[in-house]
């Protein structure tokens, strides 16, 4: 059997953060949480994961910090696919995300935890998640 | 003959002069009018150039070349340029249309209509860029004068305070949304993983259903504080918010409201503090009001203290108020920024505020309640010391 696919998970809200860990662990991957930005970061950078779920809205630094940062040249995080799992939907954030190599986004109040779990178990399944739209 | 001759003068003499005289009086009173009409005309010029001096809108004159020719005070005002100059430039050098980034010509402009007044054809709102940069709508006629020569008069609207005014107000929208999705994100989530544990008959201990349910509890408070606060800077706006003051035990008041909070502490391992508590003291206050008070600055301390620390609590009294200051440990708040701290909207920059879960409505919300009630709030705070906020409320009636 594979070994369970390693997530690191950067939010900074403790019941959300606590809600998807919760998910995650019972769907059998390997779940690191992060705080912050900061925190989130130094996690990134420290050992390798297969995802990185990125809140945008966060103390010390931003999510688009982080991605601006563990995308530049030489980073241990450079190819990891990295999605962001936001409530900001403001198109010009997005935009910048994707232009910072992000590969897609979840809007975590659009969709219940399952709905999420699923959407992750796409991204390995290296299928296109369904995109959700900013309104 | 002569005799014949002077006859004829003296026939026609009386006749010329006569006429002279009608002609002299012509001319005269055709040079009075001429120069009544001058007075006139400049009087009407100097009407005109009161009206074009006086004129909130920029007026701008160009010639066939795209030169200009004439501007306003509007013009020197809200470019902070002198018509010294700018006369004789071209248009061009001096100020730029811009729509979308990108930077229009006269025929671009003319096309980018919104509507239409007689022979001006006004454009959408967009950036006038020039030594200052400001927005508005541009008006443009085209008028020619007798060789052909095609002038280009333009009015600019200045709309850069409703442009940031509307800028302002859909960022608000826009975070207002974001913060209503935190705690609407939770509340389905924590249903939705109860309802499925129950699906599945798993055997979550009694301990975690409660964990559960609590937190769907705060975040259904943190929801509802939300609204009342959108609610309420509504009503403060408006100047429709009232008391309803009465005796109240301030020890209870406050014990109310930190109720509310233990959860969210205790998510952050935050101890709260009620120091000296002394059940004996009455403030004459509006209690739920009074209470949005409390649980704006109890919500702050503990969204920004650091993990493992302690929020206090400290209620004061001197001879006719009640003083109540709230603690936290968290990153403080620099000089600079606290002047600003009880303005509508206002975040503080920097750190804290590119992940803060503030509206920048709590303390502005806070301190209009607070001076309802002839009490005076304020803040002390070095950057890294944490931040003290104190609010006094008056022991009886004012």
């Amino acid at each position: 059997m594979d070994s369970p696919k390693r997530i690191l998970l950067v939010e900074d809200e403790f019941f959300i953060r606590d809600l998807y860990d919760r998910y995650l662990k019972k769907n059998g991957y390997d779940v690191v949480t992060a705080i912050d930005g900061e925190d989130g970061y130094q996690k990134a950078m420290s050992t390798s994961f297969d995802l990185i779920l990125l809140d945008i809205m966060m103390p010390k630094m931003t999510g688009i910090e982080v991605l601006e940062k563990i995308k530049q040249d030489g980073s241990i995080a450079k190819n990891t696919p990295v999605y962001l799992l936001t409530n900001q939907v403001q198109q010009s954030i997005i935009t910048e995300a994707f232009k910072l190599g992000a590969e897609g986004y979840l809007i975590k109040a659009q969709l219940l935890p399952k709905q999420i779990v699923e959407e992750i178990k796409n991204i390995f399944k290296n299928k296109q998640p369904q995109q959700e739209i900013a309104t | 003959m002569v005799a014949t001759n002077l006859k004829l003068n003296s026939v026609h003499l009386p006749d010329i002069s006569q006429e002279l005289y009608k002609k002299n009086k012509e001319i005269n009173e055709t040079l009075a009018q001429t120069k009544l009409l001058a007075e006139q005309l400049s009087q009407e010029k100097k009407k005109i150039e009161i009206i074009l001096e006086n004129i909130i809108d920029i007026v701008i004159f160009t010639d066939e070349n795209e030169k200009i020719l004439l501007i306003n005070k509007a013009f020197e005002r809200e470019f902070e340029l002198s018509k010294k100059s700018v006369i004789n430039k071209p248009l061009s050098q001096i100020i730029s249309f811009i729509d979308d980034q990108k930077i229009l010509s006269l025929t671009e402009l003319d096309s980018i209509i919104e509507s239409k007044l007689h022979d001006t054809k006004v454009t959408k709102l967009i950036k006038i860029s020039g030594n200052k940069n400001i927005y508005g709508t541009v008006g443009i006629s085209v008028v020619a004068n007798d060789q052909n020569k095609k002038r280009t008069i333009l009015t600019i609207h200045n709309k850069t305070k409703e442009h940031e005014l509307e800028n302002m107000k859909l960022d608000f929208v826009s975070m207002a949304a974001h913060e209503l999705r935190t705690p609407i994100t939770s509340i389905r989530g924590y249903a939705s993983l109860m309802s499925e544990e129950l699906d599945e008959h798993a055997h979550l201990p009694i301990q975690d259903w409660k964990t559960l349910i609590g937190r769907i509890s705060t975040s259904s408070e943190q929801l509802l504080a939300l609204v009342e606060n959108l609610l309420n800077v509504t009503k403060i706006e408006k100047g429709i918010m009232s008391l309803a003051c009465k005796v109240e035990k301030w020890d209870q008041v406050v014990n109310e409201s930190l109720e509310m909070f233990k959860e969210s502490a205790s998510a952050k391992k935050l101890i709260l503090e009620l120091k000296n508590p002394d059940s004996t003291l009455v403030a004459y206050v509006d209690k739920i009001r009074i209470e949005e008070v409390l649980n704006n600055l109890l919500s702050n301390a503990i969204t920004y203290s650091t993990p493992n620390n302690t929020v206090t609590i400290q209620i004061k009294k001197d001879t006719n108020w009640i003083h109540t200051s709230i603690k936290d440990n968290g990153p403080g708040i620099a000089k600079s920024a606290q002047k600003h701290l009880f303005e509508k909207f206002f975040r503080v920059a920097g750190p804290l505020e590119q992940g803060s879960k503030g509206n920048g409505l709590g303390l502005y919300i806070s301190k209009s309640i607070v001076e309802m009630h002839g009490g005076k709030i304020s803040i002390d705070s070095d950057e890294g010391q944490g931040a003290t906020v104190t609010f006094t409320v008056p022991c009886q009636k004012l």
